[in-house]
């Protein structure tokens, strides 16, 4: 009586793993091996294509006095954790802090080894490399994270290369709404996500190492359903019929 | 009945076009135009064809590109129907059932015929509507499903007809702008280029609705509040991040609840209900659209498309499942909740 029929799409290639020219095993085809040979254009090199188009590299000065480039020396070959702040923020940004923080605590030590975490200045002005050694003292912040600042103009850019960004001009000019993303990347890799920082510390470590390990190895849901559940957050409030068009209509109509 | 959509909840799987119908049948909608009442006798066979409507990039070598740090909702510039850009189907002079998924990741359309001919919708998300809908154009958001039957038996051997779509949009936000029929985008031409036999019918009565709203409201003893907002760059339902530990609603099973679902900051969502259909009970406090009265998994909420209040029964299972906002790159940024049906 009932039987199944699957629309086929025809994409079939690409998603974002995918990265370099397609591979040819010995045992490809003959005709594969023609058509690979023939310089049919390969699918893009996505970890270029970030680099050129996501990952500036731009001027940046540590907490601890260095000056680096954004690409060069902060990214390039690493996995990496970075969020936008400033000293002063008195909305999220000390939670931001304080999550990312338990999160790189709760690591293994290899990995915490593994990720860097990048903390940039939105008011680069006022947020210089003393300021910014005060904050991490404060938060009692220790290696692999640098706390950065620079040129007003190439950190709005790279803010926004990042997509740590609101599409509505004023919340994006508004200080107390700037976004609290984590964005992560596993440079080599081209494997790029993000997480809000004021998440649960738990899943952005578990963000973290996802970012790190290959798909294979990612921690299963086991942990997930031995954790405690939450308190019960029930949205319930009075029923309300009065305002159903349907009830109205019947009652008026008849 | 109605297909369901099925794909693997993540980004890079939907871009990968890796999705698709699967239409179930039954005594009702059997799948054959031939079958005698009750069968409804809608077109069948080859005139009952599915069309996942998606908008994606190329880069110049013809692979596709996605933008994995825009967390707004991505925004295709080509469109596709089932997998290729901008194709056509030659039909032939009779009635055809389309089954119309919007596959997109963030992007809303409103379809219309360019000879301005009446579509008679049949069905909305995973069911038959009640009777059918004659509609000259109908929004569909992202998940959303609306079947359609369209009869070419008045055109012309030669004839070219065009599957437009009116909206325009440009971000992940919301759409833009309503325009033209002639300023629309063709996703798919269809060509008439034959004349075939047509025992299908669209009948006035299709699937009864026996427990709507009439008879469920006064059963209702639970009303929730859903508002779905953007926060600090990320999208939050009640404040909150999706976690898989939280659970935000207990509803017990059998009893129906009313729910709210807003929106805030303009932004609009295609919230998806998991396990069971609802019916929409007001938009912005107004009837419902018919095309939005019959049951439905999937609902616009936000910007031009406002807060609804929907009646939604969980009547078969107990256990958690989720609710989320439809646009991917919002369901990944954490807009997600979930309920846990109670015994």
């Amino acid at each position: 009586m009932s039987f199944i029929w699957v629309l086929a799409l025809l994409l079939t290639l690409v998603t974002s793993r995918s990265s370099g020219p397609p591979r040819t095993s010995a045992r490809a085809s003959a005709s594969e091996r023609i058509r690979s040979a023939a310089a049919v254009p390969g699918p893009p090199d996505r970890v270029a294509l970030i680099r050129e188009e996501h990952l500036l590299n731009i001027k940046l000065t540590t907490h601890e006095g260095r000056v680096v480039r954004f690409y060069d020396d902060l990214v390039k070959g690493k996995t990496v954790a970075i969020n936008f702040m400033f000293a002063n923020c008195r909305e999220g940004c000390s939670v931001a802090t304080e999550h990312l923080l338990e999160a790189q605590r709760a690591l293994s030590e290899r990995m915490r080894r593994d990720v860097t975490f990048l903390s940039i200045s939105l008011e680069p002005e006022q947020d210089t490399p003393d300021v910014l050694r005060g904050y991490a003292r404060a938060h009692g912040t220790g290696p692999g994270w640098y706390f950065l600042t620079g040129k007003r103009n190439d950190i709005e850019l790279l803010r926004r290369k990042l997509g740590a960004y609101d599409l509505d001009p004023v919340v994006d000019a508004d200080p107390t709404q700037h976004s609290g993303i984590v964005i992560l990347g596993n440079e080599p890799k081209g494997r790029w996500k993000a997480i809000s920082a004021l998440s649960k510390p738990v899943r952005i470590r578990q963000a973290i190492e996802r970012t790190i390990l290959p798909p294979n190895e990612w921690p299963s849901g086991a942990a997930v359903v031995a954790e405690a559940p939450y308190a019960e957050n029930e949205a319930v409030e009075p029923v309300d019929l009065s305002r159903i068009p349907l009830l109205r209509s019947t009652e008026d109509g008849h | 009945m109605v297909p369901r959509s099925f794909h693997r909840r993540h980004r890079t799987e939907r871009l990968s076009g890796s999705g698709g119908l699967l239409p179930n049948f039954n005594s009702l909608d059997t799948g054959n135009e031939s079958d005698y009442p009750p069968a409804l006798g809608l077109p069948s066979g080859e005139f009952d064809i599915g069309l996942v409507l998606q908008d994606r990039q190329f880069d110049k070598n013809g692979f596709l590109i996605f933008d994995s740090f825009d967390h707004n909702g991505f925004i295709g510039d080509k469109f596709l129907v089932n997998g290729l850009i901008q194709p056509y189907l030659q039909v032939a002079r009779r009635k055809y059932r389309f089954r119309v998924l919007n596959g997109s990741n963030a992007r809303i359309y409103e379809l219309a015929l360019s000879n301005g001919q009446d579509f008679a919708a049949i069905a909305t998300d995973s069911h038959l509507l009640e009777h059918p809908v004659w509609v000259k154009r109908f929004r569909i958001g992202p998940a959303e499903r609306v079947e359609v039957i369209v009869d070419f038996s008045h055109t012309s051997l030669k004839d070219e007809i065009f599957l437009v779509n009116r909206l325009r949009q440009t971000d992940g936000r919301k759409p833009d702008e309503l325009v033209s029929l002639s300023q629309g985008t063709p996703l798919l031409k269809f060509k008439v280029n034959r004349d075939a036999n047509d025992k299908s019918r669209v009948p006035n009565a299709l699937l009864p609705v026996t427990e709507g709203p009439l008879q469920l409201l006064p059963k209702v003893k639970v009303q929730r509040r859903f508002e779905f907002e953007r926060s600090h760059g990320a999208w939050v339902i009640n404040g909150e991040f999706f976690d898989e530990n939280r659970i935000n609603a207990k509803p017990k099973r059998g009893v129906p609840e009313i729910w709210i679902l807003e929106s805030g900051g303009g932004w609009v969502h295609p919230v998806h209900i998991h396990l069971s259909e609802f019916f929409i009970l007001s938009r912005d406090g107004a009837s419902p659209l018919p095309l939005e009265q019959g049951r439905k998994d999937t609902v616009l909420i936000g910007g031009d498309f406002g807060s609804v209040m929907i009646l939604i029964k969980f009547a078969e299972f107990t256990g958690r499942y989720v609710f989320h906002c439809h646009n991917i790159e919002h369901e990944d940024m954490r807009m997600m909740g979930q309920f846990e049906v109670q015994p």
